[in-house]
């Protein structure tokens, strides 16, 4: 247990070391995730109604479409180099490589939210650093994390990676959206909903669900 | 000869349908006769939704025995499935209108309905991209695993996501549910019937012919 949990932790250090030579994944998501938030930002008023409304959906879209760019070329840098190879031919469980991504890619994706967050709420004049919400962000960040990962090591090894990416990740994890567009939505328009609570059930329980069974099936797939 | 037989059956099976659809049951009271749309819609969303669990199943034993004939299974359900899933989310969309007054509404059916069918498209593209071989199978079948299990999960979330959002029902639905008689049930029995025989039917002919395919390589 205490030899997994070492090389988990290279594995992460290795990511974390790359990306701190480059900052590509993480420049890629902030500039991405920007630019759609700015061109939105210029397209509507600066009401606070319509911000409050659209708010929500505007910020998260953008991260969910600038973390699945920024997954494509996290990928294509390990099919490319073969470290992914590497890795899977090593006397490793599988399950390490995909939390070791997994953790990698979360920790990319909570920083570039809190440059997100911080402009978005220049931009749109909202509140979004609330308790609520940066719980909720880091739920949806382990769950998003998880499956893009896991979907990212498939789409790889495809010529279609960006397409393919997408329209395998996002139908998977729409509850996952559903759950922080519905909180952040709430928190906004300064609506204490009951429903927070059951929103964070449906979050964690998706966590859940989808740490297991992706754990149990990364085998499957990459089982040469 | 059972090929026969049963072509013969899911066509007679057909002309009942349309019969008792147009001739026989009764005018809904409140819709009216945009209601009949009903036993295009519940049958075909009916088919779509055995088709994911169908998948899930074949896929499953797909990876337990490694044979080809279930992953072949499958993909003949998928797109089977998918048009299904096409036929069920148009129905819907021309019967929203003129009975809620929009085209379409946050409702958990509804949201469930088009994440599925994209579930569909996102197997389909993933088989069609990705280099033929064992591999892909593999991979196809664990997204079809995933995409079952997530299925629920959504509904259960499309519901909540519900609650926060009011309906828009201007129509004739606004002020008064409408109940099926007796005779609309038995004609909406008699459709699922035909479209269940018409589901199976086209899911084994596209198994035969994508087996032909795969045995001359094509």
């Amino acid at each position: 247990m205490a030899n997994w949990f070492k090389i988990l932790l290279i594995l992460i250090k290795k990511d974390l070391n790359i990306e701190i030579k480059t900052k590509e994944t993480t420049i890629t998501i902030c500039l991405f995730a920007l630019v759609i938030i700015t061109i939105f930002a210029l397209t509507t008023e600066n009401n606070s109604l319509i911000n409050q409304s659209f708010g929500a959906g505007i910020i998260w879209s953008s991260i969910i479409f600038a973390g699945s760019i920024a997954m494509v070329k996290f990928f294509y840098h390990e099919e490319q180099n073969k470290t992914l190879q590497s890795l899977i031919v090593m006397p490793i469980p599988s399950e390490l490589i995909l939390f070791s991504k997994s953790i990698a890619f979360f920790i990319f994706i909570t920083i570039s939210e809190i440059i997100v967050f911080l402009v978005s709420s220049i931009l749109f004049n909202l509140n979004i650093f609330t308790v609520n919400i940066l719980i909720a962000s880091l739920i949806f960040n382990i769950g998003y994390s998880v499956v893009g990962s896991f979907f990212g090591v498939i789409s790889s090894k495809s010529s279609s990676k960006e397409i393919l990416l997408t329209m395998l990740l996002i139908p998977i994890i729409i509850p996952l959206l559903m759950f922080i567009i519905a909180i952040t939505n709430d928190e906004i328009s300064n609506n204490l909903s009951n429903n927070f609570q059951t929103w964070l059930s449906v979050g964690i329980s998706f966590d859940i669900i989808f740490l297991t069974l992706l754990s149990y099936l990364f085998g499957k797939i990459i089982e040469e | 000869m059972f090929r026969q037989i049963y072509l013969i059956t899911t066509g007679i099976a057909f002309l009942i349908s349309i019969w008792m659809i147009f001739l026989w049951a009764p005018t809904e009271i409140n819709q009216g006769q945009v209601q009949r749309i009903l036993y295009l819609h519940v049958p075909f969303a009916w088919a779509s939704m055995v088709a994911i669990i169908a998948i899930a199943i074949t896929s499953i034993l797909f990876l337990i025995t490694k044979n080809d004939k279930w992953d072949n299974l499958s993909q003949s359900l998928a797109e089977v499935g998918l048009v299904s899933a096409v036929v069920m989310l148009f129905s819907g969309i021309v019967w929203a209108k003129p009975v809620w007054g929009v085209w379409w509404t946050g409702e958990a059916k509804l949201t469930t309905a088009l994440v599925l069918f994209f579930i569909y498209c996102a197997y389909l593209l993933f088989r069609n991209y990705f280099p033929p071989g064992n591999a892909r199978n593999r991979i196809a079948a664990v997204i079809a695993i995933i995409g079952a299990i997530d299925s629920p999960i959504i509904y259960y979330a499309a519901q909540i996501w519900e609650q926060n959002h009011p309906k828009a029902v201007v129509g004739p639905l606004a002020t008064e549910e409408s109940s099926l008689s007796g005779d609309m049930v038995i004609t909406l029995l008699t459709c699922v019937l035909t479209a269940t025989l018409l589901f199976v039917g086209l899911v084994w002919t596209q198994y035969k012919t994508s087996n032909l395919l795969r045995s001359k390589n094509v």
